[in-house]
């Protein structure tokens, strides 16, 4: 068990490793990638279209860097047991390796996106205030449901491929669908109950209280939807167990 | 042969679906195998292409679990050797040495013990550090089975592979691997030559179509197939 997540976490920093090098500018990337992500999103929004929402461009930042951390996580993982290749024909491991593995690449790779988007609203005027101290809070609830569609993605696409066809229209529903690009405001009272019955648009709300507002997030409703991505991560933990090695039936056919 | 057992496999069957519909057949590629793996022993595996060799490897690797019938491995470290097990040409030599021991089930401090004397058996201590899409296919074989001989499992299964790289390397490998073959240590060997089989084995198991036909002696297979 122990000698699993060594083998996780050597192979995830060697993932980074061998990224990095595949630059003249290396890791620089990790800082240099999402900062001129945002400079453009400052000028279309900031500058030509010249938004009046009070602050739009850091309110569509906050939800695209919280809204790429799931979407690039969730991509690179689910075709991440199917794409493993011959090695799970060669060695008896738990097929939540490979996710794993992305998952912690990924986690990497965001906490960097995180730390600029912080320096970009910080320079922008806004203060760290009190309630950044649920921030961890709100980081761990998310690595969770991370981690819940991430393995429940990889584990399925397998004996069924036609869900990545699926799984893919369901992410860009679920962009549409969790209000990054438009105020939350718009959206009519009576529907808003159901609106943030999506996980990604309840967290990214969160945040946007946290780091816009300075507002603490309803507390109750996040834990009770950790609790539910709890949930699924053990349910998914039990069918990996009871599948592992089905696995190899149907990847190497 | 008294020895302690270290692999029991009973009446055991495997079987893969042949495409994804669910209404496809089910092919039987392993029909009721039984058989015991004592310590220190080797066991030769032999028969005809698709006779299900390499499928019996993965069920004594634990990466095929049996539909019917029950592996009980007591604990042992069961691994297939492998050259390139996992191994990403981004990175250097060692790393991949290192994610090679991982996969194999050691832990990064047993690998760590082990480097200097990998790294000597390879022959490579010049470019450890250099990226692997430097290494010529023969030097990534002698990374690999220099990680392979030093790490050692307690149950090795040899698939079709001894002596890798060139002329020089293939020497020392192929009397490395029969050295460890003959000592205590515990091989399962599928090949397809029949003079090494009989000349490494202790016993011999001879499948056909995914059963069982008989376990034989050394010089009796030799005499049967002549």
């Amino acid at each position: 068990m122990l000698n699993f997540w060594t083998l996780v976490f050597y192979k995830a920093t060697s993932n980074l490793k061998a990224e990095s090098k595949k630059t003249y500018l290396s890791f620089m990337w990790w800082f240099f990638e999402p900062m001129l992500l945002m400079a453009i999103y400052y000028l279309v929004f900031g500058i030509v279209l010249n938004v009046k929402t009070e602050d739009f461009v850091a309110y569509l930042l906050v939800g695209l860097v919280v809204w790429q951390w799931f979407f690039r996580t969730v991509t690179n993982s689910s075709s991440s047991i199917l794409e493993s290749g011959a090695i799970i024909g060669k060695v008896a491991i738990s097929k939540i390796f490979f996710p794993a593995v992305v998952i912690i690449t990924d986690l990497f790779k965001s906490i960097f996106v995180f730390f600029v988007l912080v320096c970009y609203l910080l320079i922008s005027g806004y203060e760290i205030n009190y309630a950044y101290y649920i921030l961890p809070v709100l980081f761990v609830s998310q690595l969770l449901l991370i981690i819940s569609i991430s393995l429940w993605s990889s584990l399925i696409i397998p004996f069924l491929p036609d869900m990545k066809i699926l799984i893919n229209s369901l992410l860009m529903a679920a962009m549409f669908g969790s209000g990054i690009f438009y105020s939350t405001d718009l959206i009519p009272e009576d529907i808003k109950a159901y609106f943030y019955l999506n996980p990604m648009a309840y967290i990214i709300d969160c945040f946007r209280k946290v780091l816009l507002h300075g507002q603490l997030p309803d507390l109750i409703y996040l834990a009770k939807m950790t609790l539910v991505f709890v949930l699924f991560i053990l349910l998914a933990l039990m069918f990996a167990k009871r599948f592992n090695n089905s696995y190899i039936k149907v990847v190497l056919r | 042969m008294n020895s302690e057992i270290v692999l029991d496999i009973s009446s055991v069957g495997v079987k893969f679906r042949e495409s994804f519909s669910i209404f496809s057949k089910e092919k039987t590629i392993l029909n009721d195998i039984s058989l015991t793996l004592r310590k220190g022993e080797t066991l030769g595996v032999f028969g005809s292409n698709g006779a299900g060799k390499s499928t019996l490897l993965s069920l004594m690797a634990g990466v095929v679990s049996p539909d019917v019938g029950t592996v009980n491995h007591f604990g042992n470290k069961i691994a297939l050797l492998n050259l390139n097990l996992g191994m990403d040409v981004r990175l250097s030599g060692r790393r991949n040495a290192v994610l090679q021991g991982l996969f194999l089930g050691f832990s990064f401090d047993e690998i760590t013990e082990k480097m200097a004397s990998i790294i000597e058996l390879s022959g490579l201590e010049n470019v450890i550090d250099c990226p692997f899409y430097t290494y010529s296919s023969g030097m990534k074989a002698r990374l690999g089975f220099s990680v392979a001989y030093y790490l050692d499992t307690d149950i090795l299964l040899i698939d079709e592979m001894l002596g890798v790289g060139d002329i020089e390397f293939r020497k020392k490998s192929t009397y490395l691997l029969k050295q460890k073959i003959n000592s205590d240590q515990t091989v399962v060997l599928v090949t397809h030559n029949i003079k090494l089989l009989s000349h490494l084995s202790d016993r011999v198991l001879w499948l056909e179509d995914g059963r069982v036909a008989k376990i034989t002696t050394p010089e009796e297979l030799v005499s049967l197939t002549d």
